[in-house]
């Protein structure tokens, strides 16, 4: 199996690349794909930077190769917009919190965090810092970013309660 | 590290027999999870001009965990399975604590529990905490299967008992005794230096025997000193037998610690390394004893066992 063409399903849309099997997802996304989001630091699993969802369920995008990656439902930080353009509440909550500085680190953080509020609507500050504790942000700390995810929570159960 | 691999053949066979044929050849590898293999192909110490895919065959998916039975992981089991599952975290402590540790967390996303055993990295966690718990891998070749301790597994630096094309199919361990609990605990630093000692870490399996609280049965294991997990005979022997006390457990630990060869010749490393081993060795002991005893769920506070 060398050069082939490769199906992704990413962000809801199928896509389709020329890759060979050496490919890692990470360079696939971002050159092939052109979703740049996604970020390619460590490209060794230690810094989270290039986090994706993989079938709602994050995994390191650097150390996945992409021919592997085919029949897997992927999520990347360009699809947490919904259809009008509008930002995730989560995105809204990062800027909000000024949650970012240089910005490497943010996608990562945007997708361990919204894999995390899909899990559990309502996280504990434990559970924020449990679930971003594979992602390193060398420049803003974490203060800030587990406000802004917590902060994101609660608006997003917030929208969805009904009014007494 | 280099910045792209180096293009190789792959392959995803569907039956055990066309993976082993597709693997016979040299530099072949399989992949199963692909952290390790992509890592070590992205440093560059992995090379392999063919690589066979273990996702597509079927029945290596197979999970079950029972107390009364025994656990059974096949080697497509991603690490996350065993961490979500309510009887390993109950009756498999030691192992529940070890993959509860992984950093970074995405790894039991993508690893399997095989595939970290295989991959033979002197310094992880779940090999120590599966010898602790008496594990068995079954190895498939071409010549049919054959059951491996886990103690028989590991025969070198990097080296495994796995002859190519033999692939691990599944690794199993017995049910533990009712009156049994394990433990695993390590202590993990930074290294700075390329000597420094940055982690050493301990398991330990105890059955008690509740009446008497004497100690029946144990396993002590020190990991990340040698290439492998070292079962410590001396220590077990020296706790069977007696009360189930803090003083038998800092005993045994002592022995432990003696038994140890030394790894560098840099006194203070040594020091400190006893002294982590010393501390580990007592404190799963007697964690392992007191759950063994208070039938208790360790799957409760799990949050406040520092890593």
């Amino acid at each position: 199996m060398t050069k082939q063409i490769a199906t992704f399903k990413v962000n809801g849309r199928t896509r389709e690349a020329i890759v060979e099997p050496h490919m890692l997802l990470v360079d696939v996304l971002r050159d092939h794909l052109g979703l740049t989001g996604t970020k390619r630091a460590c490209a060794s699993g230690n810094c989270g930077a290039c986090t994706v969802l993989a079938d709602g369920i994050p995994i390191c995008s650097c150390l996945t190769l992409a021919v592997r990656a085919q029949d897997r439902e992927l999520t990347t930080v360009e699809g947490l917009v919904d259809s009008q353009g509008n930002l995730h509440p989560l995105q809204k909550a990062f800027i909000t919190h000024c949650a970012s500085q240089c910005g490497y680190c943010t996608a990562g953080m945007l997708m361990s965090a919204s894999a995390l509020l899909n899990a559990d609507p309502r996280p504990t500050e434990e559970d924020v810092k449990r679930s971003i504790s594979g992602n390193l942000c060398r420049c803003t700390g974490y203060v800030k970013i587990v406000e802004a995810i917590l902060d994101a929570a609660n608006e997003m159960t917030d929208a969805k309660e009904i009014p007494a | 590290m280099g910045r792209v691999l180096q293009p190789f053949e792959y392959f995803e066979p569907t039956t055990l027999d066309e993976a082993q044929k597709l693997a016979a050849g040299n530099g072949a590898q399989y992949i199963a999870g692909g952290c390790e293999l992509v890592l070590g192909m992205r440093r560059g110490t992995a090379r392999p001009q063919r690589v066979v895919s273990l996702s597509r065959i079927a029945g290596l998916d197979g999970f079950s965990c029972h107390p009364k039975i025994g656990l059974d992981v096949g080697a497509q089991v991603l690490l996350r399975v065993l961490a979500n599952d309510i009887w390993v975290a109950k009756r498999w402590a030691a192992l529940h604590e070890a993959i509860d540790q992984l950093h970074p967390p995405h790894i039991a996303n993508m690893g399997t529990l095989v595939g970290n055993l295989c991959c033979a990295t002197p310094y992880y966690d779940i090999p120590t905490a599966l010898m602790a718990l008496r594990a068995e891998l079954t190895l498939t070749g071409p010549k049919g299967e054959r059951q491996v301790a886990i103690e028989d597994f590991y025969t070198g630096p990097g080296a495994t008992a796995v002859t190519a094309p033999e692939v691990v199919t599944k690794l199993t361990t017995p049910p533990p005794d009712a009156n049994a609990a394990s433990a695993f605990r390590k202590i993990y630093r930074t290294r700075r230096r390329h000597d420094d000692l940055h982690k050493i870490n301990a398991a330990a399996y105890v059955t008690l025997d509740t009446e008497s609280d004497v100690v029946t049965d144990a396993t002590v294991v020190i990991g990340s000193w040698d290439f492998k997990p070292v079962r410590i005979a001396a220590a077990e022997s020296a706790v069977t037998g007696a009360p189930a006390t803090t003083e038998s457990y800092v005993k045994a630990a002592s022995i432990a610690v003696d038994a140890m060869e030394p790894l560098t010749d840099v006194a203070w490393i040594e020091d400190v390394r006893a002294q982590h081993a010393r501390v580990l060795v007592r404190d799963v002991l007697e964690q392992a004893a007191s759950r063994a005893r208070s039938k208790y769920d360790p799957a409760e506070d799990l949050d406040t066992i520092e890593g």
